[in-house]
């Protein structure tokens, strides 16, 4: 739900790099975060979609990277990386002495494609 | 062309979150972020913390919960000053609506704010608003499969406070499951099991929350 609110703060992030950098149309916005971030992609480029469509990012391609999350597992004593796992258990032995590690990266503005 | 310009798109709130805390740190003023779904039990652990330390703490509270207009009445009922943040149908309260709450609390004279967020059990853990403590609370009738459900709340908080366990027989709530998994996804979490209506469990939470603020005091350089 609160994807607008993100689009917005990244609009804004984008038009003062237009100003700085002199560019006046954006075709790729490369961004990322973490698997467990609260970011629902589809609202993301739903509120991107709705939002970019009369600014410089109106043609522009919305690209999201989901960086994976890490789980360290204690009965096999390995770290697992694994993009749809339920967080709570091992998805190699199914142990549940497990804790996640990473994955709650917030949404990173990564690189934009402007002309 | 390709410009590389790494920027984290929060960054604006948490800028503002963290002059939100460097202010309440100044005040000498333990801020706490309250967070659950809707109906959890929020407003009931509120009223119930703020009847219980009052005599002890001077306390403020922001209602950010657009679910229920009458909370802000409640708390108001027990005479403390209390601030409703029209949210404007947003999920969540950021950085920028606390700090427009400023001129409405009288800082000098406030030992504790509590913050009760928008009833929502993914976005609110976004979002910094400037506090010491995020504390979210679970109700037994929502289940224990929450945790691994929506991970980022639990992540993010400090606290864990389990809720309606009076309700716990009738809604076959998995306790263990429920502690497993939170622990899981954050080992440093601190959970206690209450109940706002039996009255149980209670005293955990506020030996906790006053042992916080008495930390706080120490650091922040109030004796
Ligand atoms: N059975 C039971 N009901 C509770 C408990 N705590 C709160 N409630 C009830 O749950 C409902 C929602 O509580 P409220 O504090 O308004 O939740 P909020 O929306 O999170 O602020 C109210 O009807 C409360 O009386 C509890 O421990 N046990
Ligand atoms: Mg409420
Ligand atoms: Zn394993």
């Amino acid at each position: 739900m609160h994807e607008l609110s993100l689009i917005q703060s990244l609009l804004t992030i984008i038009e003062a790099q237009a100003e700085k950098e002199k560019f006046t149309r954006v075709n790729q916005v490369a961004l990322s975060c973490g698997r467990l971030s609260a970011v629902e992609p589809s609202a993301l480029a739903f509120a991107f979609k709705t939002l970019a469509q009369f600014g410089i990012c109106a043609d522009a391609e919305l690209k999201l990277t989901i960086l994976p999350m890490k789980i360290h597992c204690f009965t096999c004593n390995r770290e697992f990386i694994d993009e749809d796992a339920d967080p709570t258990s091992c998805p190699h032995c199914r142990g549940d002495q497990v804790v996640v590690t990473e994955g709650w990266q917030e949404l990173q503005l990564l690189e934009l494609d402007v002309d | 062309m390709k410009i590389n310009v790494v920027t984290n798109i929060l960054d604006a709130n948490n800028r503002i979150a963290n002059e939100n805390r460097a202010f309440f740190d100044e005040k000498k003023v333990f801020v706490i972020n309250l967070m659950s779904s809707p109906g959890a039990g929020k407003t009931s652990l509120v009223e119930k913390t703020i009847i219980a330390l009052r005599q002890r703490l001077r306390i403020g509270v922001i209602e950010g919960d657009i679910q229920d207009s009458y909370d802000a009445e409640r708390i108001a009922q027990l005479d403390i000053p209390v601030v409703q943040i029209n949210t404007g149908g947003a999920c969540h309260l950021d950085g920028n609506m606390i700090k427009e709450t400023f001129p409405s609390f009288d800082f000098d004279n406030l030992d504790l704010l509590i913050t009760e967020n928008v009833g929502n059990l993914v976005c609110p853990a976004e979002f910094k608003i400037g506090e010491n403590a995020k504390i979210m609370i679970l109700s037994t009738p929502e289940g224990a499969d929450k945790p691994a459900k929506y991970p980022l709340m639990f992540a993010e908080s400090s606290v864990l406070l389990i809720n309606k366990m009076d309700l716990a027989p009738y809604v076959d709530f998995d306790l263990e499951k429920a502690r497993h998994d939170a622990l899981a996804i954050n080992p440093k979490l601190e959970i206690f099991e209450i109940s706002c209506k039996a009255q149980t469990g209670l005293d955990k939470w506020l030996d906790w929350l006053t042992q916080a603020i008495e930390t706080f005091r120490k650091t922040a350089g109030k004796g």
